[in-house]
């Protein structure tokens, strides 16, 4: 075995990153997210990862008030050199909906992940920098195991509170502001 | 906050000159495409710096209108536009003005490695071997050595020999002559 070694990337910010889609270098089909100023290809989602975005933006258009946002799988802007397009957010409504420029953290009421096979990064870098940015709670629904892993409370950088929630039991989330059921937000538990 | 991710975007050799033409890279930034990705070049110390220029002095009246000597300019290998120390190409009377040399034009290639040994020895002997660049030496200042890769077969140099001063070996690159190993080190740093 040969020694990994490389050298370090030429990263990007948003601006510049934005400016390669505008010039087709980046094709409209491509799903990447920036994150840490590198473009990082999306996974291509399972069908029950899409499933349950499915069966989750369903539950959220159909709960949210008119002084919220539900965005799917689209950007949030952490700064100039991250955007992650998370599977689902509930956003601050605006009279404007974000037209001219994504969300940013303090746009953001809560943050969810659908989560297969990125547990890993999910649950590590994603986390980390959603923690660092301030963003106030954030959900891995781990659909394998089929619970809801909410982050809460972020104090320097990392979540202070971190909390499981299996079938049975219910959660409140923020933006609908009250309790809902683990298998509203994941979906009845499939065969 | 530098995170390694298993895969970041692949760029093509295309993408790359748009990115230049359209301003996203700025006409002074070093960077080069190395195996899709976007790398920064490392800053030149003096050393490295002098042996690349003597070496391409050497090669230049060595070789005169036999073949077309350069240093540090791009080669075309189609998935990646590489910035060799020294490059040596058929003779061609326009200096390869319509394009630049590809595997098949090119003779002999040369990095001079001084941080970057293992780079050079491992990551772009793969990419030129993948390439199909029939001979590739390794400059290494820290050993004083020079490894000669030859015989591409299937993303690897089949033959892989090191060099010490003293040593002479022949190059087919150069035409067949022998080469000996002190003209491509030059005199030694420390007596």
């Amino acid at each position: 075995m040969q020694a990994q070694v490389t050298l370090p990337h030429r990263t990007w910010t948003v601006d510049e990153y934005y400016r390669m889609a505008e010039a087709g270098i980046l094709g409209p089909d491509e799903r990447t997210e920036l994150i840490d100023g590198e473009i990082v290809p999306m996974t291509p989602p399972g069908p029950q990862h899409a499933a349950t975005v499915d069966w989750l933006g369903a539950f959220l258009h159909g709960n949210v008030g008119t002084d919220v946002i539900v965005r799917l799988q689209n950007p949030l802007r952490l700064d100039d050199r991250r955007e992650p397009q998370p599977d689902a957010m509930l956003l601050r409504f605006q009279p404007h909906r974000y037209r001219h420029e994504p969300p940013g953290p303090a746009d953001v009421l809560l943050v969810i992940e659908v989560s297969e096979s990125s547990l890993s990064a999910d649950r590590g870098v994603k986390r980390d920098r959603y923690a660092g940015f301030g963003i106030a709670e954030y959900w891995v629904l781990d659909i394998k195991r089929r619970i809801i892993i909410a982050y809460r409370r972020p104090e320097h950088g990392r979540y202070t509170e971190e909390r499981e929630y299996r079938d049975g039991e219910s959660v409140f989330m923020p933006g609908l502001g009250r309790d809902v059921k683990v298998e509203d937000v994941l979906g009845p538990a499939g065969d | 906050m530098s995170v390694q991710y298993a895969q970041t975007h692949r760029f093509t050799v295309d993408e790359f000159h748009r990115m230049a033409e359209t301003g996203i890279l700025a006409p002074d930034e070093r960077v080069e495409l190395i195996n899709g990705e976007i790398v920064e070049m490392t800053p030149m110390g003096p050393r490295h710096a002098s042996r690349t220029r003597a070496i391409g002095r050497w090669l230049d009246r060595l070789l005169a209108d036999e073949a077309v000597v350069s240093m540090q300019l791009p080669v075309s290998l189609g998935f990646a536009e590489p910035y060799p120390d020294v490059s040596v190409a058929r003779w061609r009377e326009d200096l390869y003005e319509e394009a630049h040399p590809t595997p098949a034009e090119v003779l002999l290639l040369v990095e001079v490695a001084d941080s970057t040994v293992l780079y050079d020895r491992n990551e772009k002997s793969a990419m030129y071997a993948q390439a199909g660049i029939a001979e590739y030496w390794v400059v290494d200042l820290p050993r004083d050595s020079v490894a000669v890769f030859r015989l591409p077969e299937s993303g690897r140099y089949t033959e892989v020999r090191d060099y010490r001063r003293g040593e002479s070996f022949v190059s087919p690159g150069l035409g067949g002559r022998e080469v000996r190993v002190k003209d491509v080190l030059g005199p030694t740093g420390h007596g």
